[in-house]
């Protein structure tokens, strides 16, 4: 009887902890944050959200975004969605390329879930995000929005 | 009983692992530890595509010199000849351009003529929630002339239908239906500078091939049955006019005469005109 009490408070244990992780990324809500960041110059133009699993192995992911010459845009990022930091970069090629130069380094602020960058010239730029290992297995997401004037 | 418990505790351990693990990130069984710099260029295991809105590039045009002809859009009537989800799609994106250079061009009845049109179209392809949701009508018939108030319904149609999109794993619909519109607007363009050479409209007509890669990689990455091979297809040739730009990353007029055609066929293919 212990053992199954036991075995059965594991397992409701466990069902909390996986349904919590998950609720980490609920994007809708998430966008709707980031929203007032454009106000009052910018537009809404596009978005993405990326969902993580962290696990054993670092990981990368990057966005390609096309912006146009002379164009003025703003990038948002939520962090509020990640159970852990991740490092948000924003380079000027894709990766692999020779040329390529880091031009924003997000530094992630205690507290701070919001940030923005708005690039002096505008071309396509690629977002990078570079997930760090964990030992326990985590679940979260990252949403940015476009804006432009 | 013991047994059954521990069965259906089983069962329920089974479950949580399972819908933590979420439907999209596939579990890696690797335990291989690296760090973060180890990663950077090596591990980016996945290339994703954010493409601009239809109504971001109708008014890069519109800024550029893009004038209104009137009849050279696609007329809402043809709407009963798309009986495909692939058609349908497509021209979801082609009366979404169409519209926003009405809206551009403040030519009121025919935005609310394309608003309708996408209203019936938007039923066809299950996206019904976001017309209804928003009283679009109203909001631009409240709107009317006033083309900065408008160009803001749009963009807020835009945060809603890609809301919708995401929040329903339909984001690969979002590539085809901006292939549609971008198609559109380039038909637009190449028409208009076709009746009057300007060269400000060349340049952002040159400056397209920023977009025709990110298209291209999106169609790409959600097509694994192979759906769009033709569009992709197509698509690429029209990438490969993008070639001969001069040292100014312009292309010459012989090279926009040529994208006006290819653009024309393939949207007479898409239109069915």
């Amino acid at each position: 009887m212990k053992k199954v009490t036991a075995y059965l408070l594991i397992v409701l244990t466990f069902t909390l902890v996986s349904f919590q992780t998950e609720q980490n990324c609920d994007d809708t809500a998430l966008k709707e944050e980031l929203k007032p960041g454009l106000n009052p110059d910018y537009k809404y133009d596009s978005s993405k959200t990326s969902k993580f699993t962290y696990n054993k192995k670092a990981q990368g992911r990057e966005i390609e975004v096309p912006l146009f010459m002379g164009e003025d845009y703003i990038f948002l990022f939520n962090t509020n969605g990640l159970p852990k930091d991740i490092k948000i970069e924003i380079y000027s090629e894709k990766i692999g390329h020779k040329k390529r130069k880091l031009l924003y380094n997000l530094e992630q602020k205690y507290s701070q879930n919001i940030y923005s960058f708005k690039p002096t010239k505008s071309r396509k730029m690629y977002v990078n995000y570079t997930i760090p290992e964990v030992e326990e297995e985590l679940t979260g997401c990252m949403v940015f929005i476009l804006g432009y004037q | 009983m013991y047994k059954k418990t521990i069965k259906v505790a089983s069962i329920i351990v089974m479950s949580s692992l399972i819908y933590a693990c979420g439907g999209e990130e596939t579990l890696t069984e690797e335990v291989v530890i690296a760090s973060e710099e180890e990663v950077a260029e090596e591990n980016v295991n996945q290339i994703d595509y954010v493409l601009p809105s239809p109504l971001q590039i109708a008014e890069l045009f519109k800024r550029a010199g893009l004038t209104y002809i009137g009849d050279i859009t696609n007329s809402p009537e043809n709407i009963d000849n798309y009986n495909t989800k692939y058609d349908q799609k497509l021209n979801y994106g082609v009366y979404s351009a169409d519209m926003a250079y009405c809206i551009m061009n403040n030519q009121a009845q025919e935005s609310i003529n394309y608003l309708a049109t996408l209203s019936k179209l938007s039923e066809k392809i299950w996206m019904t929630d976001i017309m209804g949701s928003m009283g679009l009508t109203d909001r631009l018939e409240a709107n009317v002339g006033n083309e900065d108030s408008l160009t803001y319904i749009m963009a807020d149609l835009q945060m809603q239908m890609d809301d919708y999109l995401d929040g329903n794993g339909l984001g690969h619909t979002g590539s085809i239906i901006f292939a549609g519109a971008w198609i559109e607007t380039l038909y637009l363009g190449t028409n208009v500078n076709e009746n009057e050479r300007n060269k400000k409209l060349i340049s952002r007509l040159s400056e397209q091939s920023v977009v025709l890669g990110s298209i291209i990689g999106s169609i790409k990455q959600n097509d694994a049955e192979n759906d769009y091979a033709e569009l992709i297809s197509d698509l690429e040739n029209i990438n490969n006019i993008f070639n001969s730009y001069d040292e100014d990353f312009m292309l010459s007029d012989e090279a926009v005469s040529n994208l006006g055609i290819q653009i024309k066929a393939l949207r007479a293919k898409i239109v069915g005109a």
